[in-house]
C-alpha cells in the first residue's frame, strides 16, 4: 500500500510540519539562530500573562492619572507666577483646552500604551519587565511596530465576552483569549495569532556553581573509582540533578533515591557492598564534573572559536 | 580541560555578557557605543560556541540551562525590535497606503454596504409612509426625541467645552472605529457593528430632515456638514480593513490560515491607522467648527470646509491611489 508508494517515508513517520527549525517541546520553544546555534525559550502561559496585563492596566491608569494631576498642578502654579503677562495668558489658553487634551491622552493611553512600549522597549511593557516576559515574533526574532500595534488592538477580542453592566463596555471575562491560548500550541491569544507573535519568559538566572563537598570521604572515594569511567549524558544529568537537590532532602529520602542507582554501580565498580549510596553518587559527581579530562580537541576548539572571532 | 575549570574560566565572560544584556535592555534606543557593541558581539559568539559544545564538554545540566537563557537574552538584544523607520514613513503614508485603499476589494465592499444601508435608512426614516415607524424601531423613540431636543437648543459653546468635546469625539469615535476594525475578525459580529452604525446614522439623518422637525433639522444640517466627509470615510475604512482580516482566515488564497491571517493583518493595519487619523481630524472639526451657530459661521462656510475635506480625500485616495503604469510594469517584472 502506501509503504510501496513513491513517497519513501512510511505512513508512521512523523508528519513534516511547517516549522522545520522550530519545535515545541512541552512549553519550550527551540530557536535556531543565523549563527547556527539552537537555544530554548520558555513560553509564558495565559495565567502568567494575565497577571502582567493586570499590572499594565494598573500602571497605565495610575501613571496617567498622576501625569494629569502633576501637569494640572504645574500649570496652575505657573499661571499664578506669570499672572498678567503674555506667558500667563498663553498658559491660561492651554488650561482652557486642557480637558480636551486629557481626553485625547486617555484615548492614546488606552489604545496605544502597550504597542508603544513593546515597539520601543524590545517587546516589553512595564508589567512584562517586572515579571520578566518578552514578546517575540513567532520565529523567535524581535517584533516590529506593526506587530506590536496589531497584537494590542486585537486584545479587545481576547477580553470578550463582556458581562454587561448598564451602559459602558462591561466587565471583561477574557474567555476568548483563554480558549485561544489553550488551544494554540504556543500559548498564543487571538492578538498573537493575528500579529504572529509569542510571549516568552526572559528571566535572568545566576551562573550555577558546581557543588563541592565538605566530607573528605567523597574525594577519597572518587579516587578509587576506575579511571576509564566516562558517564553517559543521561547519567550526567541524573547525577547533577541528584546532587543539586540532595541538600534540600531528608536523609531518608536521599537514601531512597540513591538506592535506585547505587547498587548496580557498586557491582560494576567492584566496590565493597556496604559502600554508602549517597557517598557513591557524590563521588561519581566529583569524578564526572571535577576530574574527568575532556578530549583536548573539543576544549581547544571551544577556546579557538571563542577568542579567534 | 575539566568541566569545572572550563566553567571557571568562562564564568567572567558570561557574567559580562549578562551585564551588557541588562544594560542594553534598559535603553529604548537601538544605538550603543561601538566599542560596547564589539565587545557584546564577541561575548555573544563565545557564549554561542560554549553552548554548542556544552554537551560534548560534559557541562552539568544547570549550566547548560543557564547558557540557553544567556544566549536567548543576548539574542534578544542583538536582534532588537525594529521601530517605525522614519525613512520609510513617507513612502508608507503617501505611496503605499492610498494605493492599497484604492485597490482593496474589502474597502469597496464596506463602502457599498455602508452607503447602501445608510441611504436606504435615510429614505425610510424620512418618508414614514413606506415603513411606518421605521425610525422609531431602529433608533428608539426616546433617543430620537432626545437628539431633536438637543438640536433645538443649539447654541454657542465655550472654548473649554469645545476642547472637551473634541477629546471626547477622539476617544469615542476613533474608539468605535477601532472596535469595528477588531470585531470584524469574526465577520458576522463586525458586520452587525457596521450595519448598525450605517442604519442608525441614516435613520437620524432621515428623521432630522422630516418637515415636522425643520427647526432641529436646520441646526442638525449645520452641525453635521463640516465633519461628515472625514468621519463617514473613516468608518468605512476601519470596517474595510477589518473585513480584510476577517475574510483572510476564511478564504486563504492558497496560504495556511495562520499565514494568511498574519499577511493580511499586516496589510490591513495601515488602512486602520489611516481611519484613526481621519477620525481624529474629524473630531477636531466636529469640536471646533461644527458647533458654531449660523450667525458666527454660516452654513455655506461649513460647506466649504466639507468640500475642502472631500477634495483632500479625493486627492489622497484617487490621485495618489490610482494605479500607475509603472506599478503594472513592476508586477510584470516580479511575475
Amino acid at each position: 500500500m502506501s509503504l510501496n508508494s513513491s513517497n519513501l517515508s512510511s505512513p508512521f513517520a512523523p508528519k513534516s510540519g511547517d516549522a522545520t527549525n522550530l519545535e515545541v517541546i512541552d512549553t519550550m520553544l527551540l530557536v535556531e539562530t543565523p549563527e547556527k546555534i539552537s537555544f530554548q525559550y520558555q513560553l509564558a502561559g495565559p495565567f502568567r500573562r494575565a497577571f502582567a496585563y493586570i499590572l499594565d492596566a494598573l500602571f497605565s491608569v495610575i501613571g496617567y492619572s498622576i501625569l494629569l494631576v502633576v501637569v494640572a498642578v504645574l500649570l496652575g502654579f505657573l499661571s499664578n507666577v506669570f499672572a498678567g503677562t503674555a506667558i500667563g495668558d498663553l498658559i491660561g489658553a492651554v488650561m482652557e483646552l486642557g480637558a480636551g487634551f486629557a481626553a485625547i491622552g486617555f484615548f492614546i493611553t488606552y489604545w496605544f500604551y502597550g504597542a508603544a512600549m513593546e515597539a520601543w522597549y524590545n517587546g516589553q511593557t512595564l508589567g512584562k519587565m517586572i515579571l520578566g516576559y518578552r514578546v517575540l515574533s513567532a520565529d523567535g526574532h524581535a517584533i516590529d511596530g506593526v506587530q506590536a500595534l496589531l497584537r494590542n488592538f486585537f486584545r479587545l477580542m481576547d477580553l470578550f465576552p463582556m458581562i454587561p453592566l448598564g451602559p459602558g463596555p462591561g466587565i471583561p471575562t477574557c474567555m476568548f483569549g483563554l480558549i485561544a491560548s489553550t488551544i494554540s500550541p504556543k500559548f498564543q491569544r487571538i492578538g498573537d495569532l493575528v500579529a504572529g507573535t509569542i510571549v516568552v519568559i526572559d528571566e535572568k538566572k545566576w551562573v550555577p556553581e558546581l557543588a563541592t563537598f565538605s566530607d573528605p570521604r567523597v574525594a577519597q572515594l572518587s579516587e578509587v573509582l576506575p579511571a576509564d569511567f566516562v558517564p553517559s549524558q543521561s547519567m550526567l544529568k541524573t547525577l547533577a540533578e541528584y546532587v543539586d537537590r540532595r541538600r534540600f532532602l531528608a536523609p531518608t529520602t536521599t537514601y531512597e533515591i540513591a538506592r535506585q542507582l547505587a547498587p548496580s554501580m557498586i557491582a560494576k565498580f567492584g566496590l565493597p557492598a556496604d559502600t554508602d549510596h549517597d557517598l557513591l553518587l557524590c563521588a561519581m559527581y566529583t569524578k564526572a564534573f571535577l576530574q574527568v579530562e575532556q578530549t583536548p580537541t573539543k576544549a581547544e576548539l571551544a577556546v579557538s572559536l571563542g577568542v579567534g572571532v | 580541560m575539566k568541566a569545572a575549570k572550563l566553567i571557571e574560566s568562562r564564568q567572567s565572560a558570561w557574567q559580562r555578557l549578562d551585564n551588557l544584556c541588562e544594560e542594553f535592555g534598559k535603553r529604548s534606543k537601538n544605538k550603543v557605543p561601538p566599542e560596547k557593541a564589539r565587545e557584546f558581539a564577541n561575548l555573544y559568539r563565545q557564549a554561542c560556541a560554549d553552548l554548542a559544545l556544552a554537551e560534548s564538554n560534559q557541562l552539568p545540566p544547570t549550566t547548560i540551562d543557564y547558557l540557553h537563557q544567556l544566549v536567548a537574552r543576548a539574542h534578544n538584544q542583538l536582534y532588537r525590535s525594529k521601530k517605525f523607520d522614519r525613512q520609510v514613513w513617507y513612502e508608507r503614508i503617501f505611496v503605499d497606503t492610498p494605493k492599497r485603499i484604492f485597490n482593496d476589494t474589502h474597502v469597496h465592499i464596506a463602502t457599498l454596504i455602508f452607503w447602501g444601508l445608510f441611504l436606504i435608512s435615510t429614505w425610510l426614516a424620512y418618508d414614514d409612509t413606506i415603513w411606518p415607524g421605521f425610525a422609531e424601531q431602529v433608533a428608539g423613540a426616546q433617543r430620537l426625541e432626545q437628539s431633536e431636543e438637543m438640536f433645538n437648543q443649539f447654541g454657542d459653546r465655550s472654548v473649554t467645552t469645545n476642547s472637551l468635546m473634541t477629546g471626547f469625539y477622539v476617544y469615542n469615535n476613533a474608539g468605535i472605529g477601532l472596535v469595528c476594525f477588531v470585531t470584524m475578525l469574526f465577520v458576522p459580529v463586525g458586520m452587525v457593528t457596521l450595519s448598525f452604525n450605517a442604519m442608525f446614522l441614516g435613520t437620524v439623518f432621515g428623521y432630522m430632515f422630516r418637515p415636522e422637525t425643520a427647526a432641529a433639522g436646520m441646526n442638525f444640517k449645520n452641525f453635521v456638514t463640516a465633519h461628515g466627509p472625514f468621519e463617514l470615510t473613516a468608518i468605512i475604512l476601519s470596517a474595510g480593513a477589518g473585513l480584510k482580516i476577517g475574510l483572510s482566515w476564511l478564504a486563504t488564497g492558497g496560504l495556511s490560515r495562520k499565514d494568511s491571517l498574519i499577511k493580511n493583518a499586516r496589510e490591513a493595519l495601515p488602512i486602520a491607522m489611516c481611519s484613526v487619523s481621519l477620525f481624529c481630524m474629524a473630531a477636531v472639526i466636529e469640536g471646533f467648527v461644527s458647533p458654531t451657530t449660523e450667525a458666527f459661521l454660516p452654513w455655506w462656510a461649513k460647506g466649504l470646509v466639507a468640500t475642502a475635506c472631500s477634495l483632500t480625500l479625493m486627492i489622497y485616495l484617487i490621485v495618489l491611489g490610482y494605479p500607475r503604469p509603472e506599478d503594472e510594469m513592476e508586477e510584470f517584472d516580479a511575475a
